[in-house]
């Protein structure tokens, strides 16, 4: 297993030496210097990036007021969110200790669904199994958030009609109901 | 509107628009209709389904409340109203184990269901559906994740206004 085959390890798991080959083919690898911003928050993005070597920040926040959220060390990766579905970044990253990072974009995703379909379920599996369990971690979380804040009785409509308002808007492409 | 209609229906939608017309005729043959009463329990969290597996639920009509209520004391409730054309299920259906939110039909509901069983056997006999099946669920997932993110960083961040809270609440 070479340097890139490493790096992917956690999104490659179950796929052939061929898929594997021809996935490679699709990334375009980066190195980085410390202080290279590669995704922006706030600005469309459509490519996740797969680290090999070095670090990078993930940061919050407007420029005078970043907060680092999480370091990205080899073999993890930032932006699966937007590789999937393109939109804005939720956050900053730039690189801490200069790195090599392979870039997959979500042109390579779909042209890898069309010539390895059977590929591409291993791989659309990988990535939903980690997006499900950030997820699920994270609906807890801003649930804990809430229980904290606020010390509900049992809920009744009215209740529910201010949770789901407090709760902020619908996910895109989803809507409230009226 | 009948089920066959409504699930033509959904050709229409983003979450369905890399499937090509041979690929999502397919699609409705794998799916089964399913319909529940106003009111009706659809899956409990933490009760697996009946045949011990998961199941992707695709809302054809009406709308499904999807909750999960973390303590009996405090019962914070986390509800989402899913209508036409959303996807449930998700995270069951992506890491495995029981339902991890309670969802109930608001009015009459039918959805179009995937087990994954059913998705299981298409990775063999299918690979280009269970592709494009795959692809929705991991975009929808990334969208919700997205969308959940953004409510803790408001959460985190912005917390909620006292003069907003209503009488209920108790501090």
């Amino acid at each position: 297993m070479d340097e890139g085959e490493q790096a992917l390890a956690g999104l490659i798991g179950g796929l052939s030496e061929r898929e594997v080959r021809d996935l490679m083919f699709l990334l375009c690898v980066y190195d980085l210097k410390h202080n290279e911003e590669i995704i922006t928050e706030g600005k469309h993005t459509e490519s996740m990036f797969i680290m090999a070597s070095g670090s990078l920040s993930v940061l919050v926040g407007r420029e005078d007021k970043q907060v680092e959220v999480a370091k990205v060390e080899p073999g993890g990766w930032v932006g699966d969110v937007t590789m999937l579905d393109p939109g804005p970044a939720s956050a900053t990253v730039r690189v801490f200790v200069k790195a090599k990072v392979y870039e997959f974009t979500h042109k390579a995703l779909l042209d890898f669904v069309r010539d390895h379909p059977s590929g591409a379920v291993v791989l659309l599996e990988n990535l939903s199994r980690k997006i499900a369990g950030d997820l699920q971690r994270t609906s807890d979380a801003v649930i804990r958030k809430d229980q904290w804040k606020l010390k509900l009785t049992a809920p009744d409509a009215e209740q529910d009609d201010w949770v789901r308002r407090a709760m902020g808007p619908a996910p895109e492409g989803r809507e409230e109901a009226s | 509107m009948t089920g066959l209609d409504e699930l033509d229906a959904l050709r229409g939608r983003e979450m369905f628009q890399h499937f090509d017309d041979a690929t999502f005729a397919r699609f409705k043959e794998a799916v089964s209709l399913v319909e529940h009463a106003d009111g009706e329990i659809i899956h409990s969290v933490g009760v697996p389904l009946a045949d011990g597996g998961q199941a992707l639920m695709i809302v054809l009509s009406g709308t499904v409340r999807i909750s999960t209520e973390v303590d009996t004391k405090t019962q914070v409730p986390v509800a989402r109203m899913m209508k036409a054309g959303e996807l449930a299920g998700l995270v069951s259906f992506a890491r495995g184990g029981a339902p991890t939110a309670d969802s109930r039909a608001v009015g009459d509901v039918r959805l179009a269901v995937l087990t994954r069983k059913k998705y299981d056997e298409l990775k063999q006999s299918d690979a280009v559906l269970a592709a494009a099946v795959g692809l929705t669920i991991a975009k929808q997932l990334a969208r919700d994740l997205r969308a959940c993110n953004r409510r803790l960083a408001n959460a985190l961040y912005k917390g909620i206004n006292r003069d907003d809270l209503p009488s209920f609440v108790r501090r």
